[in-house]
């Protein structure tokens, strides 16, 4: 295959063809306009802000109350009356997708913040102070990885209970490892640059230093991860909630009336369906976002 | 022994001691102990005295650190306890349902190799082809895929309409090796999605970097053919970094198993967990979960040690 002879020709976002005065300099705004240029980001965009529009907006488009049972139309397919048709007991499964975003979508959200917070907490102070401290923490770091995937999340939910709160703990330790990593090796890279040298030669203290100078040099890349791993945070909330361990009902949500709907696959395949159809495109939404995200602010690894 | 080799064994002796010790203390964290669950639970409980017998065969009217003495002691020996439920030494527990587990993430790690690296060096070669774009596309959409829901999606497909396949269940691939693979198919390739399109686009990423190193360009300048330049000097380097990833996505593929096995009635280590989890069993949940996370770091110490030996720059550094 002779093309991959040919030198590699890099897609620099700017095209030699158009005035290049109108345009900022700034790395943030060259690479936005990389990201609005992305067409496949767009896209994750619309489906993403899709799904908050349905989380913010459900009250209002719900054509039912979520839980009201009407048991003379139950398991119906989708009709005039109920466009998604029904569940076990009757329930709108429009109306119910629509309130599922509403929890879904902050439990993964709140997740992921609190991991980022974390992961920074401890990654950032590793990174600077090196030596014991790093060792210390980064050994805890390793043994929180050590539990595969839902394993550690499924053992919290055992211990502590099936509540909101511990299933959004759940979620963010089991993710805080990645981001702990992420923020050492940041703060480590970031403490080498001069500045950094001389922002602690004139006598500027740890914390300080810490958030005035690592912090923000580290951001972009976090803000990066984490955007990338929302669908993920999704995806495991719905899985807990499926397997029963997660948001509990009567609450709708995704993962819960997947579960519920499994028995009656044979007679009614609907109520499976759309729940699922909203975890699987809120959550190719936010990768299709981050893959854009990451390609825009970081050029070496832009696709193709 | 090499040092290199020496410092990585020795990293994997605490880390098993962490992982045990979070283990104990966050199960000993539940309000009420398994007697009282049991209590809770039953038609009739328990008349106190009875209760108190209990407690003290299991140990559990002792002090909490003399507990993980005991407890950490016998799990020196082997012996992770009795099932509170069952009364069966959860050893036996786990050992009944490991092969069915390692059977589902075996077949679902073939299936995910064997779609994603022809497909990755597809995508790679054909760069920016249709086929690198449908390739990737259908990496995405694999990514974005919950397994359950893909799962319950193939049973509709295979069993309810088609009725081809089970729906669920499990036979011993020891015993009946055909009926075994029939049961096996639908769970290991729900499982097996995720992976292959992480593999694959790793896979694709990898071998397009390394295709761009100059090794690869003299071994065309010496007028190799593409193929070989290809396979044989430009995969070789590239399958380097998807075996650490592989290797690192093993503790997903058994939470995933978790999950799958649910879905398709698969008596193996993740229908043990829950069913531990639901009715307080401690000994099993603490046997189980230990059991993966010890899985998981010996899983991660074999790819550092293929790696060292896939690698020779390691060697030196």
């Amino acid at each position: 295959m002779s093309e991959h002879a040919a030198p590699k020709r890099r897609d620099t976002g700017i095209d030699p063809r158009r005035p290049q005065s109108d345009r900022g300099s700034g790395f943030i705004a060259s690479s936005t306009r990389r990201l609005l240029r992305d067409g496949v980001a767009i896209l994750g965009a619309g489906l993403v802000l899709v799904a908050i529009g349905a989380a913010v907006l459900a009250p209002i488009l719900s054509p039912f109350d979520p839980a009201a049972i009407d048991r003379t139309h139950r398991l119906s397919a989708p009709s005039a009356l109920y466009v998604f048709g029904t569940d076990d007991l009757g329930r709108d499964l429009l109306s119910r997708v629509l309130w599922g975003a509403r929890v879904s979508l902050p439990v993964s959200l709140i997740a992921m913040a609190l991991s980022v917070a974390t992961g920074v907490a401890i990654g950032l102070p590793a990174g600077y102070f090196r030596g014991r401290i790093e060792a210390l923490t980064m050994r805890l770091v390793d043994l929180v990885q050590a539990f595969p995937g839902l394993v550690l999340a499924l053992a919290l939910i055992a211990v502590f209970g099936q509540e909101l709160r511990i299933l959004v703990l759940a979620l963010a330790i089991g993710r805080m490892p990645d981001f702990a990593r992420l923020a050492r090796a940041m703060s480590i890279s970031v403490m080498a640059e001069p500045y950094v040298e001389a922002a602690r030669s004139i006598g500027g203290s740890a914390p300080r230093l810490l958030i005035r100078h690592v912090l923000p040099n580290a951001a972009p890349p976090l803000v990066v991860a984490a955007t990338s791993a929302l669908g993920g945070f999704i995806l495991s909330e719905a899985a807990l909630s499926f397997l029963g361990l997660g948001i509990q009902p009567p609450t709708p949500s995704w993962g819960g009336m997947l579960s519920a709907g499994k028995v009656y696959m044979e007679v009614s395949i609907w109520v499976s369906l759309w729940p699922g159809a909203a975890i699987f495109l809120t959550v190719l939404g936010f990768n299709l976002l981050g893959d854009g995200i990451r390609d825009a602010f970081d050029p070496r690894l832009r696709r193709g | 022994m090499p040092k290199y080799l020496a410092a990585r064994l020795a990293l994997v002796v605490p880390t098993m001691m962490g992982v045990s010790i979070l283990v104990f203390f966050m199960m000993r964290m539940i309000p009420g102990d398994a007697i009282d669950i049991m209590n809770a639970n039953a038609q009739r409980s328990l008349d106190p005295a009875a209760a108190e017998s209990l407690r003290r065969a299991f140990g559990l009217d002792r002090p909490i650190l003399e507990q993980f003495a005991l407890w950490f002691g016998d799990l020196l020996h082997g012996d992770l306890g009795v099932s509170i439920v069952s009364r069966r030494p959860v050893l036996e527990e786990i050992a009944t349902r490991l092969p069915a587990t390692v059977q589902l993430a075996v077949e679902a790690l073939a299936i995910a190799l064997l779609i994603a690296i022809p497909s990755g060096v597809l995508s790679a070669t054909r760069r920016n082809s249709w086929t690198d774009f449908s390739a990737r596309l259908v990496a995405l959409l694999g990514l974005s895929l919950p397994n359950f829901w893909f799962a319950i999606g193939l049973i509709y497909l295979f069993s309810v309409v088609l009725r081809v396949l089970p729906p669920g269940g499990y036979a011993s691939p020891t015993e009946d090796f055909a009926a075994s693979l029939r049961y096996s198919l639908l769970p290991a390739f729900a499982l097996g999605t995720a992976m292959a399109a992480i593999t694959m686009r790793l896979t694709r990423s990898s071998l397009l970097e390394v295709l761009g190193q100059d090794y690869v360009r003299t071994a065309r300048a010496k007028g190799l053919r593409s193929l070989t330049v290809t396979y044989r000097h430009a995969l070789r380097a590239a399958l380097l970094p998807v075996v650490t990833v592989v290797g690192l996505q093993l503790g997903t593929l058994l939470g995933g198993a978790v999950v799958i096995e649910q879905v398709f009635d698969w008596p193996g280590l993740g229908t043990l967990l829950l069913r531990g989890i639901v009715r307080a069993d401690y000994p099993v949940v603490q046997g189980t979960v230990l059991f993966l996370a010890l899985f998981v770091v010996l899983a991660n110490l074999l790819v550092d040690l293929a790696y060292y030996s896939l690698d020779p720059r390691i060697r030196v550094a």
